[in-house]
Formats: C-alpha cells, sequence, structure tokens
C-alpha cells in the first residue's frame, strides 16, 4: 500500500534496535543495517519519530515557503486547536491567527469551529442511532482509526460516521471562497499538522472521494516562524479572526470531545498502549457500560502529537489557560452566523478492515504457518533481543516462516549451530 | 491446532488473558471479524466464571477448518442448577466477586448467546466442563 506518512532518512539511521521495540504495532525492521518501515502495518502515530535518538524518522509534510510560493489565489491556513497550548505566554487566540496572516496566509479559518460543528453532529447522530452492545468511537484521530482497520476489524462499524473537524472545516473555508467567487482550483487550504497521521488524512482519504485540504505543514514549522512575531504585533493590529468556541478548541486535549457531547457515560483514553488494552477489553465486551469511546494515540491528545513543540503536560496546562481566557471570545460573526459553517459533514465512503495480523489470506495457510512459526519459536531464546533486526522472537519466527529470513539471521541459533559443527569436527 | 490455556486462580487480576491471546491467534489466521468477537466476549466470560466460582481451570481450543471449538474445564463446586443459571441476572458470586463487579448473572446466557453450540457437563463437588462450538462457515 505505502499510503503512510513517517519517512526514514537513511543517511541517519544507524540501524540500531531502538525504534522496532517501541512501534506499537511492529511495524520496523532493521535490515541491512537500516530501519523499514512495513507499511501494512505502520499507522502513523509517530512512535518511531519521537524515540529515535538520530532524528532518522520523519514526516512527509509541505514546506511552508513552497506553500506561501505557490500560485493559488488565495492561501488559507487551518490552525488547529492544539497551536494554542504551544505558547509560552497567554496569548489570545485572535493574537496567533493574525501572526498566521503575517506571515503569508491570505486568510485563516481555525478547526476549533468545525470541531464544535462535528459536536454538535455527534450529539445528534448518537441520539437518532443509539449504541448497540459496543460504544460509538470517535473517528477524529486518523491513527487510531487505522489501527481499528488493522488490528481491530470488529470494532469498525462502531467508527462513528462523521468526517473530521479539519475536513469540515476546510469544507467551510472553500464555500466561503467560492461564494466570493473564487474558482475551487483558485483555493489552496493548507492544515497545521500536529502529526504525520493527519497528513496521511489528506493525501490518502478513507473516508471522503478527496480531501478539501490541499496539503499540510508541520506545526513545528510553523511555530518557529510565528513566534518572533507574536510580541511584535500591537493590540491594534489584532484582528478578529477566531471562529470557534471553547467547545471546540477544548478537542486539542484528551477528553475535550467528549466534554463537549456531554455524554454521562464516555470514556476518554490516550496514548497507544492505552488504547490498544481499552479496544481489546471492548473487544472481550468486557467494558459495557459506555455509549462515547474518544480515544487519541498522543499522550494528552493532538497538543501531544509528535509535531508538536511543547511536552504535553506543560502544554495541557496552558491549554486550560487558554480555555479559561477564552470564555467570553470575539468571533468573525460573518461567516460563524451565516450558513457557511452547513457543509455535509457524513463519511462518503464506508471503511473497509485491512487486517495486518493475518498471517496468509489463506485459512489452511495460515494455519500451516502459525504451526511451523510455533515449532521454531520452541527453539529461540525468547530474549527478545532485537540483534536480527525484529522487535521480537515472536516476530522473528513469523518473519522466518513467511520467508524473510533464514533461522541462522538469530545470532543465538547461529551460535548453537556453529557450535554444534564444532562438535561433530572434534 | 490446538490451543491450549491454563486459568490461574491466584491471579484474578489475569483472568481474560487467555481469551485476549486466543483472539490474537484467531487475527492471524483470518478468523471474520463477526467470529473472533462472539468467541472473545464467550470466552471471555467463561475465564472470569472460572475465577469466580471455580479454582481457575484449563482451557483448549481447537481450530478445525469448519469450526472452532472452546472447551473450558474446572474442578470447582459444580452448577447446582443449570436452569436457573441459564437465565440472565441469575448468580451465586460471593459479595466479594461482586464487589470487583463481577457476578451479574449473565456468564452462562451470554456464553449461549454468543456460541453456535453449548454444552454444560457439571457435577457437584466435582467441576464444570463447558463445551462452546463457533461455526466458521
Amino acid at each position: 500500500m505505502g499510503e503512510t506518512s513517517v519517512r526514514l532518512q537513511k543517511e541517519k539511521c544507524i540501524g540500531c534496535t531502538s525504534c522496532i521495540k517501541r512501534c506499537p504495532t511492529g511495524a520496523i525492521r532493521v535490515r541491512g543495517g537500516r530501519a523499514h518501515i512495513l507499511t501494512d502495518y505502520c499507522i502513523d502515530c509517530g512512535m518511531c519519530m519521537r524515540i529515535c535518538q538520530h532524528g532518522a524518522k520523519v514526516s512527509d509534510t509541505a514546506a511552508l515557503d513552497d506553500i506561501l510560493a505557490s500560485d493559488y489565489k488565495v492561501k488559507i491556513a487551518l490552525p488547529p486547536p492544539s497551536l494554542y497550548s504551544q505558547f509560552e505566554k497567554n496569548r489570545s487566540i485572535n493574537r496567533l491567527l493574525t501572526a498566521l496572516k503575517i506571515i503569508g496566509f491570505d486568510d485563516v479559518f481555525g478547526v476549533a469551529l468545525g470541531a464544535e460543528i462535528t459536536t454538535r453532529e455527534t450529539i445528534k447522530f448518537i441520539k437518532e442511532n443509539p449504541p448497540d452492545d459496543a460504544p460509538w468511537i470517535s473517528s477524529a484521530c486518523p491513527a487510531i482509526v487505522r489501527l481499528i482497520e488493522t488490528r481491530f476489524p470488529s470494532l469498525i462499524g462502531n467508527i462513528l460516521p462523521l468526517i473530521s473537524p479539519m475536513e469540515t472545516t476546510a469544507r467551510m473555508a472553500r464555500k466561503y471562497y467560492t461564494g466570493l467567487g473564487y474558482k475551487d482550483e483558485e483555493i489552496g487550504v493548507f492544515f497545521i499538522t500536529p502529526c504525520p497521521a493527519k497528513r496521511t488524512e489528506v493525501k490518502f482519504p478513507r473516508t471522503v472521494e478527496k480531501s478539501a485540504v490541499t496539503d499540510t505543514v508541520s506545526m513545528q514549522q510553523i511555530y518557529y516562524k510565528i513566534r518572533p512575531f507574536l510580541r511584535k504585533i500591537d493590540e491594534g493590529e489584532i484582528q478578529v479572526l477566531q471562529l470557534g468556541g471553547n467547545d471546540g478548541v477544548a478537542w486539542a486535549h484528551i477528553g475535550g470531545e467528549s466534554a463537549g457531547i456531554k455524554l454521562p457515560d464516555s470514556l476518554a483514553v490516550d496514548g497507544m498502549e492505552n488504547v490498544i488494552r481499552v479496544l481489546d477489553d471492548l473487544e472481550n465486551g468486557n467494558i459495557e457500560e459506555i455509549d462515547f469511546l474518544e480515544a487519541n494515540a498522543c499522550t494528552g491528545g493532538c497538543l501531544g502529537g509528535p509535531l508538536t513543540i511543547e511536552n504535553p503536560f506543560n502544554a495541557y496546562t496552558r491549554m486550560k489557560k487558554v480555555l479559561r481566557r477564552n470564555e467570553n471570545p470575539v468571533f468573525r460573526t460573518e461567516i460563524r452566523n451565516s450558513d457557511v459553517i452547513e457543509v455535509p459533514n457524513h463519511f462518503e465512503k464506508e471503511l473497509k478492515a485491512t487486517p495486518a495480523m493475518q498471517l496468509s489470506s489463506d485459512f489452511q495457510e495460515s494455519l500451516r504457518l502459525m504451526q511451523q512459526r510455533d515449532e521454531l519459536l520452541e527453539k529461540l531464546p525468547m530474549l527478545d533481543c532485537g540483534a536480527c533486526g525484529c522487535p521480537s522472537c515472536y516476530a522473528f519466527a513469523q518473519d522466518v516462516v513467511q520467508g524473510n529470513l533464514k533461522e541462522t539471521d538469530c545470532i543465538i541459533m547461529l551460535r548453537r549451530k556453529v557450535d554444534d559443527t564444532d562438535k561433530k569436527d572434534s | 491446532m490446538t490451543f491450549n490455556y491454563v486459568v490461574d486462580p491466584e491471579a484474578p487480576e489475569r483472568a481474560g488473558r487467555a481469551s485476549t491471546r486466543f483472539k490474537g491467534v484467531l487475527k492471524e489466521l483470518g478468523v471474520s471479524p463477526k467470529v473472533i468477537r462472539a468467541i472473545s466476549i464467550a470466552m471471555y466470560e467463561g475465564e472470569i466464571n472460572m475465577v469466580i466460582h471455580a479454582k481457575g481451570g484449563t482451557i483448549r481450543c481447537d481450530v478445525d477448518p469448519d469450526k472452532i471449538t472452546v472447551v473450558m474445564a474446572d474442578v470447582g463446586p459444580g452448577i447446582p442448577d443449570i436452569e436457573q443459571a441459564m437465565k440472565a441476572g441469575w448468580s451465586t458470586a460471593s459479595p466479594e466477586a461482586r464487589e470487583l463487579g463481577f457476578g451479574a448473572g449473565m456468564g452462562l446466557p451470554n456464553m449461549k448467546k454468543w456460541s453456535d453450540k453449548l454444552l454444560v457437563e457439571t457435577e457437584l463437588g466435582v467441576g464444570t466442563t463447558l463445551t462452546m462450538e463457533f461455526n466458521l462457515t
């Protein structure tokens, strides 16, 4: 498939075992002294980017300079609310949005507005479609949607069929500018992304035919670009650009989405390990009484994304300040109070399971491979040392029976073989 | 192919591990999500039962081309009244077990609901063996 956004910078990788060990879906192998990402397994969570000490894992996103130099007649920035948590002084949202215009964007549509609309639609949807034997699962975190597609296919039908706040906001931006007489192809919409998974959502959409977002730019790039301007903007220069209120702004942190939906029985979980545990329990029928599950791959939620600057706990503390300060927001009402905000927001395509754990597409063949693998496992040292380039002996055994490695690629198996040969010789 | 698991009565907090592990096997085999869900839920219930009512036990899972059979055997007190135990909401779980959130009386009814065939063999003071079948076709 190859439809992922985390990339390896070959020249920086030294072939150590840090990333293979920490990848939550076992999607990395070291082969020939360098890491390789198995794109069928990768869900773009960005854990390897955080772990790599050598900066060898990067996210494919566009360069800000290229975006600003592009030919679009109108270039619109889409900042998610997580951006507001990144700056050390408690800056007003309108000040931050004004800075985005100063660096060269023609307009700014904060994704908090889309989040507010998604909140409204979620409440409506759940009311009309009360959950059956398992809760509705938020579709907002693309890494989690991917996790469910590849590892928890039985829960696919529980994913809330609403498009993300990013996509909703991009549609609003396009609707507004086509209303002003621009052609769709003249409008460039650029999402400021906290993570590689959002870039994948834009480039390889799974629930819409074509994303309304043109491209993504990393939050880190934007951070360093706008930071110098923030202090310099005079009060009088600040433009009224804010579109979304606190119900949308709160989506930046874990729990914010469920808080807005105000269902008494919801569960919010962050961090891949925790999410996997909760999904496992859901599948076992061990979590019964909840109506809504909010799951974010990153600790703290989007404000802890791998392309953010601040550590998620500090960012969360700041976010609370941002929310407090934003209790009486000054809105750009010409858009907020118009029908621009009414755009289609249901899935256009159904999500499909792409099970990554399956050993073979044929059941009998899978059984045969599993038998072979389990026999081999009996012989392996089970140290999970990683020297073979696999995250565990289990993964090694799997790679051997699938024909990707030989038994003697395990240094301990090799040593045993050498010892046996020595014994025979003497 | 056969998979065997032991449910350790000394570690009730680990109850559920066997069903989660067998679920991994089913995913690797490419069993349909619907069937995986049914087996996970039914087997999880059984595992919890073994911890609450019996002193642990063993689970044997047989994978055949057309069906999966899960045999859960314990050396517990046995079920005095199967008809009652099959009714939703009926439970003999101890107050301690109830405090842990168990004993809602959905164990056997849920296992019956999610499996294609359920056989209960029980003898007072000897133990209980539950055999569940799940069709793959």
